[in-house]
């Protein structure tokens, strides 16, 4: 189809099966995917690019898996789908026999790595999906001196290059799943990598008109062409209510080399807060009532543990979620952790002082405290003896 | 403490070596172990505590450390390197097992063994090969046992969950194991026992003095009424010491009482004792009186009696005094007659002797004489001619001797000896003329040889001068000089002079040796001669006898019998004489006495003992007499005879008083007795009291010390238990922080020491606070997940809590066994991030789990293989 401009749309780190501090998310993705379904359509968009973490864990839950299959052949009917993996995703399980068709494009692996995806339209656009590679595992195949994900990328990178060199003025587009240093992160990415150096500077990805990663849960860009879509859905209270909201970065790529982003707001099915107030306060004041319904992390303020705080939150809000306390816990503050050390280590004369106080209230008398003096001695008799 | 490198072979399912570099895991700080359950993931920590302390976790559940798989011929071993305290260590152990034998077939068995070694610097140095010593090594350098350990570093599979929900005993053994310092237990026994011993002693002491009362209960019931209390109570001093001054003062005046009664009987009895006596003695004299009579009766009629004895007695005395004369003329008479005796016999002996039997009496002095003088004659001979024998004898002897001698003409004789010269010189002479001849006539030969050999055909010899020769001359092996000839020829001429001389000689000596002989023959014939004169003399002298000795003895005999005739002859005589006369005289004398013979005399005498006796009985019989009067005119005058006395009612009295004493005298012994006896047995109770005062306080305070420490108390806690209650709360304290992140801070662990149930002893109980909704509830109520977690956040906190105790060891290397299965995604997270955050400041954590999730989480892996021949081991690090 000649078309002067190519849209894409930009969208990562679904996380299917992921639990939000135990609340299952099914229904809120699949409130996601509907919206995502409609977006599609009514905004003509030809490529949909989803940068990683398809599921949140290798060996996802069943219902996961269905949302998975039910949804990827609706989207890819209504455009091209490029999909990578990414670090949550298990390299070897992305099993898509049943859904191969054309229009779907799922890299994992290093097989394929630099032959891109080509979309023709009145141009051509490369478009080169990059999955999360695992140094360790794979620095032994590429071949590299160092198994960091700077080297890996790197070559990933390049490869791509060497392609897109040979195309004479392609636009392109990469795909990736790696963390870019001096990126915000949130409380809900995992590390990257377990041990060892996490992050790779931006430059790596030079050399392509547009870099779509994955990885990172907030929405941002990172310098001008770079950006994470981020996740459709907060998948935890740091990406709630601070800076910017869920979107999926919709991209018009014209014939005259321009690009054009647009970051289209998620509407969210539930609402998500964080909210910090003493019990009492929570429980009376009207400010609150907005957030009635919200799925809530609540904080109480509240100088002591208050009690029964659940069950009371939860005649006004029924869906606290999480719940946290400044106050600490109730358990030994550092004096009592002190004085219970010293009791500890203190020799057997004051632990029985200490006891008896315990126990009835009053110190040894002067025959109690012979007696004990008198047992010690025996019992250091008997171990010089023996 | 943290692991470098481990070494297995032969242990649980590996059969070979399998080997892990934990270094190079390390630089990841996390990684899995992973592997098909049953595979050998645990056994790679087991291998860990083994090479430790000796002993694997799970060994009392009956795993072999030795591994079925292998071949006998590999050696079951673990190597392990660590950093133990800042030093670096290699150990390596072998457990016992079955190894070949080295010289012929089957097996033996390989006790186990130990070695420890130290790097310093550059190289190993062995510490130890000895089993126990390091395993005390290496207990004392990791800073905890076997127990502790595989509570705090090794995570056991599904273990830490005990903890957690453990029952109180268990719970407490477990942290006794853990902090052994915190043992009391040894000191609640000891209260026991010191409480019980002073209550024993106590009660020991107020035994005494209930025996002190027991003893004079009898006493006591005697000092009050029927049915009355008899002994105090004596839980208290005063009361019962007052008690006992009174009863004292009672019976000490009931002892007086019973005193003067005694004595009032006594003085009754006297009396009445008195009156019998007196009456006793009347009846006697009534007795006396009528003895006395009869026995003058008696007396009387003796009268005669009395004068024949008298008579009979101035008899004898009479015939006492003759009595000496008698005994004299008796005695002069039996000498006669023994000296009569004596004559008969000697008559007897000479009738029997052949010498003297044909003689008279009269012709005895006689031959006695002529006896006499031939034993003179005998005697002569015997000294003059027998020693001229003796000297005969003996040159007879000698004569013989060397005529024997000069007979003989044996090799030994002078003669023999001549001879045997002459024969050796003989042969000398003859060998050395006849070597000289053999000399000469060789030499001769020789010459004739030499000629010989000049001499040529044709030409004429030397000696012969024929010119002919036809047999020369040979010259003959030995040659001799002229020298030699010449030496010879006088060893022969000298040796024939010896042999001439020695011929000269034994002739000489054949010679003296005839003569001599010949006069020792004529001489021998002399000398007998002698010898037979004298031989025949003695047989004159002798007689019939054998010889002139035995001759001069019989005579000398005979002799004797003849004088000793006589001499007794005349003693008889003389003897007969003195009789007669002393008898005459005793005669003459009795007569003067007054006897009309002798015999008279000897009639009237008597001997010395009935003499006695017969006065005895005569002055007995006289003082009887005089007694009798005395007693009947004297002594017992005014007496009747025929009074009757009646003994009867005063016996009675008597008898009566005495008895009335006897019980009197007991009673009153009775009372001192009861009164000495209450002041001995009740002199120590003061005492007792005095001593019981300090005995109940200290029985009291053990008592109290022992109750509360051994758990009767408002907390029903025992000591031990509080003591490891501390250390529990310091745990869970502890424990709560590594909780609360995990839980999103939902739960919390708390200390409960509250009655675990059916009044059951409390003081270690861990209940779970849920901040939700502020309530605690047992910890069984968790989920699988929450229970995981919880588990491990105690773990965690026991680990922190051990480690202080054990001198704050650093523990690098941490292990988890299993457990991740049963959390949730969101847990799983949470405790991901946990574990995550233990890695910071170097620690390296390990995981066994065969969780998929886990897989993909943690690139490096340490994967376990199981196949039919054992397991193998594979480490990724990526």
């Amino acid at each position: 189809m000649s078309e002067p401009v190519i849209r894409i749309l930009h969208t990562a780190d679904w996380h299917l099966g992921r639990e939000f501090h135990g609340r299952d998310l099914t229904s809120l993705h699949q409130h996601f995917f509907d919206w995502l379904a409609a977006e599609i359509e009514s905004r003509e968009i030809d490529v949909v690019i989803m940068a990683g973490d398809i599921y949140d864990r290798a060996l996802p839950p069943v219902d996961a898996v269905k949302m998975h299959n039910r949804q990827l052949p609706r989207l890819a009917g209504l455009a091209d789908l490029i999909l990578v993996t990414g670090n949550h995703d298990s390299v070897n399980r992305m099993g898509f026999g049943p859904m191969l068709r054309e229009g779907l494009h799922l890299r994992s692996g290093i097989e394929g790595l630099g032959e891109p995806v080509l979309i023709e339209r009145d141009f051509q656009l490369a478009i080169y999906p990059i999955p999360y590679l695992d140094p360790m595992t794979m620095a032994n195949e590429l071949d590299l001196d160092e198994s960091t994900h700077t080297a890996v990328i790197e070559e990933a990178v390049r490869r791509c290059r060497d392609d897109l060199a040979s195309r004479g003025g392609a636009r392109s587009i990469a795909v990736g799943h790696a963390f870019i240093t001096g990126s915000e992160t949130s409380e809900s990415e995992r590390s990257i990598q377990v041990g060892g150096s996490e992050s790779v500077s931006a430059s790596v990805f030079d050399g392509f008109d547009y870099v779509a990663l994955g990885h990172l849960h907030r929405p941002q860009a990172v310098g001008g062409h770079i950006r994470y879509a981020g996740s459709p859905i907060p998948l935890s209270y740091s990406e709630v209510g601070a800076g910017a909201p869920k979107s999926v970065t919709v991209l018009e790529l014209s014939a005259d080399g321009s690009i054009e982003q647009e970051q289209v707001e998620i509407p969210q099915m539930v609402g998500m807060a964080r909210v910090s107030a003493t019990l009492e306060e929570l429980l009376n004041k009207a400010e609150f009532k907005d957030i009635e319904g919200d799925w809530l992390e609540v904080t109480l303020t509240d100088s002591a543990r208050p009690d029964q705080p659940m069950d009371r939150l939860r005649s006004r809000f029924e869906n606290v979620v999480s719940l946290r306390f400044d106050a600490p816990i109730s358990s030994a503050s550092e004096r009592e952790a002190r004085e219970l050390a010293e009791i500890a280590e203190a020799d057997p004369a004051r632990l029985v002082s200490t006891f008896l106080e315990e126990v009835r209230g009053s110190k040894p008398t002067e025959a109690e405290a012979a007696l004990v003096r008198e047992a010690l001695d025996w019992k250091s008799g008997e171990e010089t003896v023996s | 403490m943290k692991v470098h490198a481990l070494e297995i072979t032969g242990i649980g399912p590996y059969a070979e070596t399998v080997e892990i570099d934990f270094d190079s895991l390390d630089e990841v700080g996390i990684y899995l172990l992973t592997g098909p359950t049953g595979s050998g993931k645990t056994t790679v920590l087991d291998a860990i505590s083994y090479a430790l302390f000796g002993s694997i976790p799970k060994q009392a559940k009956g795993h072999e450390v030795v591994s079925d798989h292998r071949e006998i011929s590999t050696t079951p071993r673990v190597k392990l390197e660590a950093t133990i305290g800042g030093e670096r260590y290699r150990i390596t152990r072998s457990p016992a097992h079955e190894a070949p034998k080295v010289k012929g077939e089957g097996t033996k068995n390989e006790g186990q063994s130990l070695t420890v070694e130290r790097r310093d610097s550059e190289s190993w140095s062995q510490l130890t090969g000895a089993w126990t010593e390091g395993n005390d090594l290496l207990e004392k350098r990791v800073g905890m046992n076997s127990n502790q350990f595989n509570q705090v570093v090794l995570l056991p599979q599904g273990e830490f969950a005990t903890f957690l929900q453990a029952k109180v005993g268990e719970r407490k053994d477990l942290l006794m194991q853990l902090f052994p310092g915190a043992d009391l237990e040894w000191l609640e026994k000891w209260m026991k026992q010191r409480a019980q011993e002073d209550r024993e002693a106590r009660d020991a002491k107020l035994e005494q003095i209930h025996d002190c009362f027991q003893a004079v209960k009898t006493t006591a019931e005697s000092l009050v009424d029927e049915g009355e209390e008899a002994l105090p109570r004596i839980g208290e001093a005063t009361p019962a010491l007052n008690w006992i001054e009174d009863g004292e003062g009672t019976l000490a005046k009931r002892h007086e009482e019973r005193r003067a009664i005694r004595d009032a009987a006594a003085k009754e009895r006297e009396q009445a004792d008195l009156a019998v006596t007196r009456l006793n003695q009347k009846v006697e004299r009534i007795a006396a009186r009528k003895a006395a009579e009869e026995e003058k009766a008696e007396l009387e009629k003796k009268a005669e009696w009395r004068k024949g004895t008298t008579a009979e007695i101035a008899a004898a005395e009479k015939a006492a005094g003759v009595r000496g004369y008698v005994r004299a003329a008796a005695e002069l008479r039996g000498s006669a007659d023994s000296a009569r005796t004596k004559v008969t016999e000697a008559t007897r002996e000479i009738a029997a002797n052949p010498l003297t039997t044909d003689l008279d009496s009269g012709e005895y002095s006689e031959a006695a004489k002529e006896f006499g003088e031939r034993i003179t004659t005998i005697i002569n001979f015997e000294s003059e001619q027998l020693p001229e024998r003796r000297r005969l004898t003996a040159a007879e002897e000698e004569l013989e001797t060397e005529i024997r001698e000069l007979s003989d003409q044996g090799p030994d004789s002078r003669i023999g000896k001549a001879e045997a010269d002459v024969e050796r010189a003989e042969e000398n002479s003859t060998r050395a003329t006849s070597t000289y001849v053999q000399i000469r006539e060789t030499r001769t030969r020789g010459m004739a040889a030499e000629l010989a050999s000049q001499l040529k055909a044709g030409e004429p010899c030397a000696v012969c001068g024929s010119t002919e020769h036809p047999s020369p001359a040979h010259g003959e092996g030995e040659q001799y000089t002229h020298e030699q000839e010449e030496a010879a020829r006088i060893q022969a001429e000298e040796a024939a002079g010896v042999h001439a001389e020695t011929l000269t000689e034994a002739n000489r000596i054949r010679t003296q040796v005839e003569a001599r002989r010949a006069a020792a023959t004529a001489e021998l014939d002399t000398t007998r001669k002698s010898l037979k004169s004298l031989a025949a003399k003695e047989a004159d002298l002798a007689g019939r006898a054998a010889s002139v000795a035995e001759r001069r003895e019989e005579l000398e005999a005979a002799v004797n019998l003849l004088t000793g005739f006589s001499d007794a002859s005349k003693t008889a005589n003389d003897a007969g004489d003195a009789a007669v006369k002393a008898e005459a005289n005793a005669g003459s004398e009795a007569t003067k006495a007054g006897f009309g013979s002798l015999e008279e005399a000897r009639e009237a005498s008597r001997d010395e003992a009935t003499l006695t006796r017969l006065k005895s009985e005569l002055s007995d019989h006289d003082e009887r007499v005089a007694l009798v009067r005395k007693q009947l005119e004297v002594d017992l005058v005014g007496v009747d005879p025929k009074e009757k006395v009646d003994l009867a009612p005063a016996t009675e009295a008597a008898a009566r008083a005495a008895a009335k004493y006897e019980e009197e005298s007991e009673a009153a012994g009775v009372a001192e007795n009861r009164l000495t006896t209450f002041r001995k047995e009740t002199s120590p109770v003061a005492g007792y009291y005095e001593e019981l005062g300090p005995l109940r306080e200290a029985a009291s305070c053990s008592s109290e010390m022992w109750r509360k420490t051994n758990g009767d108390n408002s907390k029903k806690m025992n000591l031990s238990i509080f003591v490891l209650a501390t250390r529990l709360r310091q745990v869970i304290d502890a424990a709560n922080i590594h909780l609360q992140g995990m839980s999103d801070q939902r739960y919390e662990l708390a200390y409960t020491g509250d009655l675990e149930g059916h009044g059951a002893a409390s003081g270690l109980g861990i209940e779970v606070f849920d901040a939700y909704t502020s309530e605690s509830r047992p910890t069984s109520t968790l989920s699988g997940g929450e229970t995981f977690y919880a588990s491990l956040a105690l773990a965690l906190g026991l680990a922190e809590i051990v480690k202080r105790e054990s001198g704050g060891k650093r523990l690098e290397t941490l292990f988890i066994d299993e457990g991740f299965g049963s959390l949730d995604p969101e847990s799983l997270d949470n405790v991901m991030d946990v574990i995550d955050s233990l890695r910071e400041g170097g620690r390296s954590v390990g995981l066994v789990s065969h969780v998929e999730e886990l897989k993909n989480r943690i690139a490096a892996k340490i994967v376990v293989t199981p196949s039919r021949d054992g397991s193998t081991l594979e480490v990724i690090n990526g």
